[in-house]
């Protein structure tokens, strides 16, 4: 192309580009201008990861860009977690994350991010959390484990994933509430858990439904206000005399300062995913039960779990 | 029979041929490892047929076992940190021009450890996934025990140098988030360090880039560059038969740790390396280029893969990232592994064990027909090659955990791998340490909460496995001592 010819053919580019903007009053940012990054503070391959999976072609399309999924691993998901609050809050970063690197990490060491870091999206689903045994277990009830502890202190073992996980955290909600006192055994994962609680080398483990017909357990109680659906015969720990609800949960966030313009695009995207047939079914085969949320609820039940969450650990002397 | 029907479809095979070729490729890829190639091929399933589904995620499992031993053998650079045994012989014989051959060994050991294991996860998974469950903490920790004393196989000839070596992967595994308490430990207020040092990251540095730095001071001094053959090639039957025993013996390690949960590939060719040369019949030449040792270590790292479906399938209980990832492919597909798993699906069950062994026949074909492809890289110019890897190393770092922190890990590990090439320090008691140190300290830490803090336990005779273990530990270790100790007096006594 000889150059006077390029030259006038740039400048001819440049008017329609600029008569193109005006005809169609496009606003100088339109969002989502470029592929929109979900950080996922797990490995891929793990339940949150496999969950945005399935969500990706749906909210892809609903948002009209392409999703990149990152997984930055490591320290209870607070690596990835933080990289998302640093992130640039143009609603191009965008996290997808359970309760643990947000409601309860905060508390338990000095972080880059707290809960304020974030501001809420939507909630994807929630799955309240049983307390589980082996059906060969001599704890059968609530009250059992309750005796137990009572007559011999740290006799009854639970299980946990971790420090400061919510199978943890009941550990300690329970303990509190009924004055007793449990022996805690930390596990790197539910695979774990499994196979020492299979294997009879711990008593009690507190978490998702599904591992109870998966392993044909024995559930104890749910941690629930009210009782589950599937398991109308479980009763509650509220029936039981103690006040208490766990639930595993999925949420999006984006960066504090996100504009409340690209906000409320990524609100309606989910909630327009969440209700795609092709997305509930999807998720019903993982076992979970879609419960959307908008930002607004989002952000005053996740308020309301970090600070239970905080209170509890600060009262077993974990809080940093 | 049905089940074959069921696997002879033209959908199902290409499933095999294209999930065998990419795990081959992403295996063989310094840093990109088994879990990773999993997690790629996942979405695919999510549409596909249960059958091909499970097809496809068991031949790309098998595959990236057994090419992380392709990089192993031509660059030295474990391509899986399940492949770093294979390094120690199958390197050596690459320097003598028997790339050709090196792989031909590996791939036929690939083969036999993953039949082997294959047919005893079909003969007796239920059985013996029930010992899987008798393995709690403390018998865990009595069998990392054991496994730590591969330590001392692998360092032979420099035997402080290894312990160190072996030490201080130890150390290197404690740094970030406290396990039980999870606070965190080492990190001098540096927050990426909170996650702790990645394995990946420090083995692709120690090895890949420890090799390329290495190299790159050798073409300064003027050496010339490797002239070897490419291609596939077997050995004869007799070299073959020469080395049964090793062979049957890495298998069994392979599938026996494939079924204890919390272990893993990289343990069992590490204990099957160490067996070899405690009993192999060229124990003497193992290190220096001995069929012998890549025979351990791929077949045993082959073998782990059916062993570790053993729990998997048959308790719903995976034993390692790689499985839990396969684990979720077969939950998504409707399939829920577990007890009920043989009684209520016994066709896909079947189905699922005929297509293992295609996946390993495929593997072995596949690993033939493009070795004489791969083996060219050889003939590459050298500064090329070492480019080559360098742009991969930095790429598999990054891509494991998404942490421009772990290139910095990575570039932090080559450096002093090249010291320690330097120094004459091995660096597989450094992996070895890296990899039992997390198992070694949970395991520990756990059967203390549970007996209340009395260690004593861990040799009673309430746990007989533990004791069998930490016995046979003892005897290892006091025959290492004694064999050492005789080399050094017959080499006083010749001089």
């Amino acid at each position: 192309m000889p150059k006077g010819t390029r030259r006038a053919f740039s400048r001819l580019a440049a008017a329609t580009a600029f008569l193109g903007s005006l005809a169609f009053g496009l606003p100088a940012h339109a969002y989502p201008d470029k592929p929109v990054t979900v950080i996922i503070a797990w490995a891929a391959g793990g339940a949150t990861d496999v969950v945005t999976r399935a969500l990706e072609p749906v909210l892809a399309e609903k948002l009209g860009a392409n999703l990149v999924i990152r997984n930055i691993t490591g320290a209870a998901g607070t690596i990835g977690t933080a990289e998302a609050a640093a992130a640039e809050p143009d609603g191009h970063t965008i996290l997808i994350t359970p309760a643990g690197p947000i409601t309860t990490q905060p508390h338990l060491r000095e972080l880059p991010y707290d809960l304020s870091s974030f501001d809420a999206v939507g909630r994807i689903n929630i799955t309240p959390m049983l307390m589980m045994v082996t059906k060969e277990s001599p704890y059968q009830t609530l009250d059992d484990i309750i005796g137990a502890s009572k007559e011999k202190p740290g006799s009854v073992k639970f299980a946990s994933t971790g420090a400061g996980t919510l199978p943890h955290i009941s550990i300690l909600a329970l303990n509190q509430a009924a004055g007793i006192d449990t022996k805690h055994v930390p596990f790197q994962g539910s695979a774990n858990v499994m196979q020492a609680l299979l294997g009879g080398v711990v008593d009690v483990f507190s978490d998702q439904a599904q591992l109870v017909p998966q392993y044909e357990l024995h559930p104890v109680a749910a941690w629930a206000d009210e009782r589950l659906p599937e398991y109308p015969d479980v009763p509650t720990v509220k029936e039981g005399g103690y006040d208490l609800s766990f639930a595993n949960w999925l949420g999006v966030f984006v960066p504090t300062g996100t504009p409340e313009d690209v906000r409320a695009q990524l609100e309606e995207a989910l909630k327009a995913t969440l209700e795609t047939p092709s997305i509930v079914e999807a998720l019903e085969k993982m076992k979970l039960t879609i419960s959307h949320m908008n930002g607004e609820e989002l952000a005053a039940f996740a308020k309301a779990e970090h600070e239970r969450n905080g209170k509890l650990l600060a009262d077993a002397g974990l809080k940093k | 029979m049905d089940s074959l029907w069921l696997l002879l479809t033209p959908a199902t095979m290409a499933a095999i041929l294209l999930g065998t070729v990419f795990g081959v490729v992403v295996g063989a890829l310094p840093g990109l490892g088994s879990v990773l190639a999993i997690t790629i091929v996942l979405p695919f399933t999510f549409t596909m047929d249960p059958v091909p589904a499970i097809a496809l995620v068991l031949s790309v499992y098998c595959s990236s076992v057994y090419g992380g031993s392709v990089s192993a053998i031509l660059i030295n650079t474990p391509g899986t940190p399940q492949s770093a045994a294979t390094t120690l012989d199958g390197y050596p014989m690459t320097r003598r021009g028997e790339a050709d051959l090196a792989l031909g060994w590996a791939t036929m050991a690939s083969l036999i450890g993953g039949l082997f294991s294959t047919v005893v996860l079909i003969i007796a998974a239920p059985q013996l996934a029930r010992i899987a469950l008798r393995f709690g903490p403390i018998e865990t920790f009595a069998l990392i025990c054991l496994a730590l004393t591969c330590i001392a196989g692998v360092s032979r000839g420099s035997m402080i140098k290894g312990i160190l070596a072996g030490l201080l992967g130890l150390f290197l595994a404690t740094v970030g988030t406290d396990p039980m308490t999870g606070s965190v430990r080492f990190t001098f207020d540096v927050f990426a360090l909170s996650g702790g040092l990645g394995l990946i990251p420090v083995l692709v540095g120690l090895f890949a880039l420890g090799e390329v730095f290495s190299r790159m001071a050798e073409r300064h001094g003027g050496t010339a560059q490797i002239e070897g053959r490419v291609g596939f090639k077997l050995a004869p039957l007799g070299e073959w038969l020469l080395r049964w025993k090793t062979l049957l013996k890495s298998s069994l390690i392979g599938t026996f740790v494939g079924i204890l949960p919390g272990t893993g590939a990289a343990t069992a060719s590490f204990i099957a390396y160490s067996e070899a040369q405690r009993s192999g019949r060229y124990k003497e030449r193992l290190g220096t280029g001995e069929p012998e040792g890549i025979v351990a270590s791929e077949s045993s790292n082959n073998a782990v893969t059916g062993g570790a479906l053993v729990p998997t399938l048959a308790l719903g209980i995976p034993g390692d990232p790689t499985t839990a990832v396969l684990m979720s492919a077969l939950i998504i597909q409707g399939i829920q592994p577990g007890v009920r798993l043989f009684i209520d699906n016994p066709e896909i069950i079947n189905a699922a064990f005929i297509a293992l062994i295609i996946c390993n026949l495929v593997m072995f074909v596949v690993g033939a027909l493009s070795a004489p492809l791969i083996t060219r890289v050889l003939r590459m110019p050298e500064p090329l090659l070492l480019g080559m890897v360098l742009v991969l190393s930095v790429v598999g770092s990054y891509g494991v955990g998404g942490k421009l922190f772990d290139v910095l890990v990575t570039l932090v590990a080559g450096v002093a791998g090249f010291f320690f090439r330097v120094c004459g320090v091995p660096v597989a008691p450094i992996v070895i340490g890296m990899v039992l140190g997390p198992i070694f300290e949970e395991s520990l830490r756990q059967g203390l909460i549970l007996t209340d803090n009395d260690f004593s336990v861990f040799f009673s005779l309430e746990h007989p496995i533990a004791l069998g273990l930490i016995t046979v530990t003892f005897l290892i270790l006091a025959w290492s001592a004694w064999t050492e100790v005789a080399a050094a007096r017959e080499r006083r006594a010749a001089a």
